[in-house]
């Protein structure tokens, strides 16, 4: 047993100090105790050597006592020291050495910030990821996204405090994104009015359903906020790299903000509503008698489009380029076989755009040079076109004035307004006569009317009238106003419209002498003429639109007015197949002439692409969601209760144009459930980002 | 024993739950959309100050701050939790950019080091226990020193005429390496014995040749020898337990710099990334 080797009485131990900086060199190499130690500079405090002082012939030792006292031997004859140097070398202790390390560490962190700091290489060294590849081309210009690139440590220290800095780097975003709209800060890119509008729509058509445990306890923790503006950065966050995704969002997370939340799409997601039929569509097609009788019967088979009925939805829908809609076939491809002769309609008179009162000859005055005096005028007033003419006439005026109370049909019972109405029509036929679409244009530009240059134009047709009804109109009319002298019009046409007294079976223009009216019918389907008058027609206020007369008659079962004459309810007339809308900005109504574009930029939060769902090996067909409802009625009574109402007179028919209105397609809804087959738990489909985008003005990748 | 057992194994429940909860509420709250990136990050700041902390208690000892060892423990706790911060704040990858990739590495070597002393000062302490005498690091040499002396001085006592110096030779050839200083560090940390087995077997082949009295001086060298390896020991795991520090604390300077500069540009630009 050996004795210990440590001892801890205080004469033998000295006091052990490893925080300080230095240790003895020779304690460290040689294991000598020192009872001294290096000063706090490093040095050894060990001075074994003096410096001899001289007193008068010798050298003395001047060794102080706490170095070990003057020395026997003293110094020598020339006054040098006897003793050797025994001074050590002092070391750093360890704690020393740490903290000299700490020093270095600090310095090379330092050294390293400033390098990311400093420079201006093509990559920012501060950047903490690349950004993905759409930003690529911009990411050596921080200050293209980031507000704080523009200045220095003090304008980030600045901005790092500024609240406001999210939004105004935000708003960096949108100088590209400008499709964003001027809402893209708020949810959705919506107005905080439009979405309290869509939740409160969404609240009432769907059923309360069980919110997630999980998004109960995240609404705890933080409670959604959507009246204020969001960041982009909330959902979109850049330097993860080239190929990270901009919209990687889990199905909860998109959750955390709906009043309405719910498991997955197929448990609890709300019904699809009347999803795709919100709208009505811009073309009335009745699918159910088309597919149940006319493409399954053989007797329509000759009508059809080169006499082969369609086999499937394919025949007539065809998926754009996107592979996202179904597009309908032009008429031309699609229709005209079987509609095109129901426009052009042999049997129908055509529209009167002018048309003669019953005259009669006066009790105690001269017979009025006028065709017709005999018969029953069949209309209250006179045609639109001839109201417009005449609307400034002094006479016409003057004639309307007398009548009061009567109409038209009853205007010999006063004859002063017959005598201003002669006046006042035979004035308006020999301007046309001798100036043509000059008088035209006088007559309506006072108006500023919209009804002007129709094509075909009415007025060789008026001409051709005047020179059958009114034969010595110009001599007559020159008589009357001896300062005028106008050269009698003899237009070349004149001998051929001579011999036109009967309806122009190809359609345009036709005159009758039956019952003195000037009429026209469509040349076929998309007549300039029509389209363009009930164009015009229909922009007008509604309070008007019902006295347009032709509008009147277009809009009317019993075109002419005459109950038994078809109109635009019968199959083939302008309405019958074209919807009108009402713009909800302008508040203008406007017919749909053509079917839905894929050029049309509605705000969606929905999207899906037939592409994907057509293309699962024939699978999947389109009356797997697309299924007919059987419950259509007798197609007139379903239009007109969708597209037509009487008047509260009950005489004339207004259109219906609420946007809002269901559309029967002849399909009902597409079922959620029926999506669910496919999209649902086990195929993993069924994402919010599957169906739906976040902006309402999506930028994103079409997905099915 | 008992005690300290259900103590540990509250100490390691308390962790999980802590653990389990922060996890929940990190989940919780990034469901909402918020940025969890800033939360974690402020967390993880203070973290990283609080552990920094606990070296500057140990300098101001002077204060009534709580013991050292309650500072140690929360210093261990909030390490481990700083780790669980750290990887849900960087996403459960490695950062793309320079700075972060700097602060990545810098924040894996501190905790590795701090995960690694903490082994060590759960481990060498016992082993420290096993062999030797518990000496003051700092006086080891002065230990050496006097082992060695005292080794010198038994052969000393040996000489005889010049043909006939068995002892001091053998001391010359064979232990005068050994005694001149610290020997076998990396043996001893890696706990192997074979050299001092070597020496023993070489001391024991010698002494049938020797005479009485140097036997007994033989024998007398060879306790010596037992004791300059305890010293040895004791030297190399007393280095150990010093040395990681060296990697422990230098870094953590390194890394709140780094925080800190992450802070004030994160501050500053997160605005437009996560």
């Amino acid at each position: 047993m050996t004795d210990s080797l440590q001892s801890f009485n205080w004469k033998d131990s000295d006091y052990e100090r490893p925080g300080n900086d230095w240790v003895c060199g020779h304690k460290c190499e040689l294991g000598q105790v020192c009872r001294l130690g290096p000063d706090s500079q490093g040095c050894c405090q060990i001075q074994s050597r003096c410096q001899p002082e001289k007193k008068g012939e010798k050298y003395v030792c001047t060794r102080a006592a706490v170095h070990g006292g003057k020395c026997k031997e003293g110094p020598t004859e020339d006054g040098n020291c006897c003793q050797s140097d025994a001074r050590c070398q002092p070391k750093r202790s360890l704690a020393a050495k740490r903290r000299l390390l700490s020093c270095i560490a600090t310095a090379a962190g330092v050294l390293f910030c400033l390098f990311l700091f400093g420079g201006s290489s093509s990559t920012p060294r501060l950047a903490p990821g690349d950004v993905t590849s759409a930003h690529a081309a911009i990411e050596a210009e921080c200050q293209a996204c980031h507000t704080s690139a523009e200045g220095g440590l003090g304008h980030w220290m600045h901005a790092a405090f500024d609240s406001g800095a999210g939004l105004k780097d935000s708003a960096r975003c949108l100088r590209c994104h400008k499709e964003l709209g001027t809402n893209a800060m708020f949810a959705h890119g919506l107005s905080i009015d439009q979405l309290k509008e869509k939740t409160a729509q969404l609240h009432e058509t769907s059923q309360p359903v069980e919110t997630p445990f999980s998004l109960q306890l995240a609404a705890f923790i933080d409670p959604p906020d959507t009246d204020k503006t969001l960041t982009c950065a909330t959902c979109h966050q850049e330097h993860h790299g080239r190929e990270a995704s901009l919209t990687q969002l889990t199905d909860t997370q998109c959750q955390s903000c709906h009043s309405s939340q719910f498991a997955s799409f197929e448990h609890g997601h709300p019904g699809l509503g009347d999803y795709p039929y919100k709208r009505r569509s811009r073309i009335y097609f009745d699918h159910s008698t088309h597919l149940k009788r006319y493409f399954v019967e053989d007797e329509f088979k000759r009508t059809m489009p080169a006499g082969i009925k369609p086999e499937s939805c394919r025949s007539c829908h065809t998926a754009d380029s996107s592979g996202q809609l179904m597009l309908t076939g032009s008429f031309d491809e699609m229709c005209a076989s079987c509609h095109e002769p129901q426009i052009k309609d042999i049997d129908f008179p055509g529209v009167p755009f002018w048309a003669l009162p019953v005259i009669s000859d006066s009790n105690d005055s001269k017979s009025v040079q006028w065709p017709r005096k005999t018969g029953v005028f069949s209309f209250a007033r006179l045609p639109h076109l001839m109201e417009l003419l005449l609307k400034d006439d002094p006479d016409y005026q003057q004639a309307i004035q007398n009548l009061g109370e009567l109409d038209f049909r009853r205007i010999q019972e006063s004859e002063e307004a017959q005598a201003s109405m002669v006046n006042a029509i035979k004035k308006l036929f020999y301007e046309i006569a001798i100036d043509g679409e000059d008088a035209l244009q006088r007559r309506l530009g006072k108006s500023g009317s919209v009804y002007l240059n129709l094509e075909p134009s009415i007025v060789p047709t008026l001409r051709q009238a005047q020179q059958i009804w009114f034969p010595d109109l110009i001599a007559e009319w020159e008589q009357k106003s001896t300062t005028q002298n106008q050269e009698s019009l003899s237009p070349p046409e004149m001998q051929f419209m001579h011999q036109r007294k009967s309806p122009d079976i190809s359609g345009g223009w036709s005159l009758s002498n039956s019952d003195y009216t000037i009429r026209y019918r469509p040349l076929g389907h998309a007549d300039p003429l029509i389209k363009a008058w009930l164009d015009q027609a229909v922009q007008e206020d509604p309070q008007f639109l019902t006295q347009d007369y032709l509008w009147q008659i277009f809009s009317n079962p019993t075109a002419s007015g005459v109950e038994g004459t078809t109109g635009a309810l019968a199959s083939g007339r302008c309405l019958m197949c074209h919807t009108v809308d009402r713009d909800t900005q302008s508040g203008l109504a406007f017919i749909n002439w053509k079917p839905f574009q894929p050029t049309s930029k509605a705000a969606k939060l929905t999207r899906f692409s037939h592409a994907p769902h057509l293309a699962l090996g024939g699978r999947q067909r389109c009356e797997s969601c697309h299924t007919l409802d059987s419950t259509g009625s007798d197609i007139t009574s379903v239009l007109r209760s969708q597209f037509f109402t009487r008047d509260k007179a009950g005489i004339s028919w207004e259109i219906v144009d609420d946007p809002q209105q269901v559309c029967t397609s002849g399909f009902r809804p597409v079922n959620r459930m029926s999506c669910a087959t496919c999209h649902n738990q086990k195929t993993q489909i069924q994402s919010c980002l599957q169906c739906h985008q976040y902006h309402v003005h999506g930028s994103g990748k079409r997905q099915p | 024993m008992i005690q300290q057992l259900i103590q540990y194994r509250i100490r390691v429940i308390s962790f999980l739950v802590l653990v389990t909860l922060t996890l929940s509420v990190f989940w919780l709250y990034s469901l909402t959309l918020s940025k969890t990136a800033f939360a974690s990050g402020i967390l993880l700041l203070c973290c990283i100050l609080f552990l920094a902390a606990y070296q500057w208690r140990k300098k101001l000892s002077f204060l009534s701050l709580g013991t050292a060892t309650v500072w140690l423990q929360f210093h261990i706790f909030v390490g481990l939790m700083s780790s669980l911060l750290f990887l849900m704040h960087i996403g459960f990858r490695v950062p793309d950019g320079m700075l972060e990739f700097a602060l990545f590495l810098t924040y894996c070597f501190v905790f590795l080091s701090g995960v690694l002393g903490w082994l060590l000062s759960r481990i060498i302490p016992y082993r420290l226990l096993s062999r030797g005498e518990q000496v003051i690091y700092e006086r080891i040499p002065i230990y050496y020193r006097k082992v060695r002396e005292a080794v010198e001085q038994l052969v000393s006592e040996n000489l005889k005429t010049d043909e006939e110096n068995a002892v001091a030779d053998f001391y010359q050839k064979n232990l005068r390496e050994f005694f001149s200083g610290p020997r076998n560090q990396l043996r001893h940390i890696l706990h192997s014995r074979r050299h001092r087995h070597q020496l023993t077997q070489q001391v024991s082949q010698i002494l049938p040749y020797l005479e009485e009295r140097e036997q007994e001086a033989m024998k007398q060298i060879a306790v010596q020898i037992q004791l300059k390896d305890d010293l040895d020991y004791q030297r190399s795991l007393q280095s150990v337990l010093k040395t990681w520090l060296f990697v422990h604390v230098p870094l953590t300077w390194t890394l709140i710099l780094f925080a800190l500069f992450h802070t004030i540009t994160v501050c500053a630009f997160a605005s437009t990334s996560g």
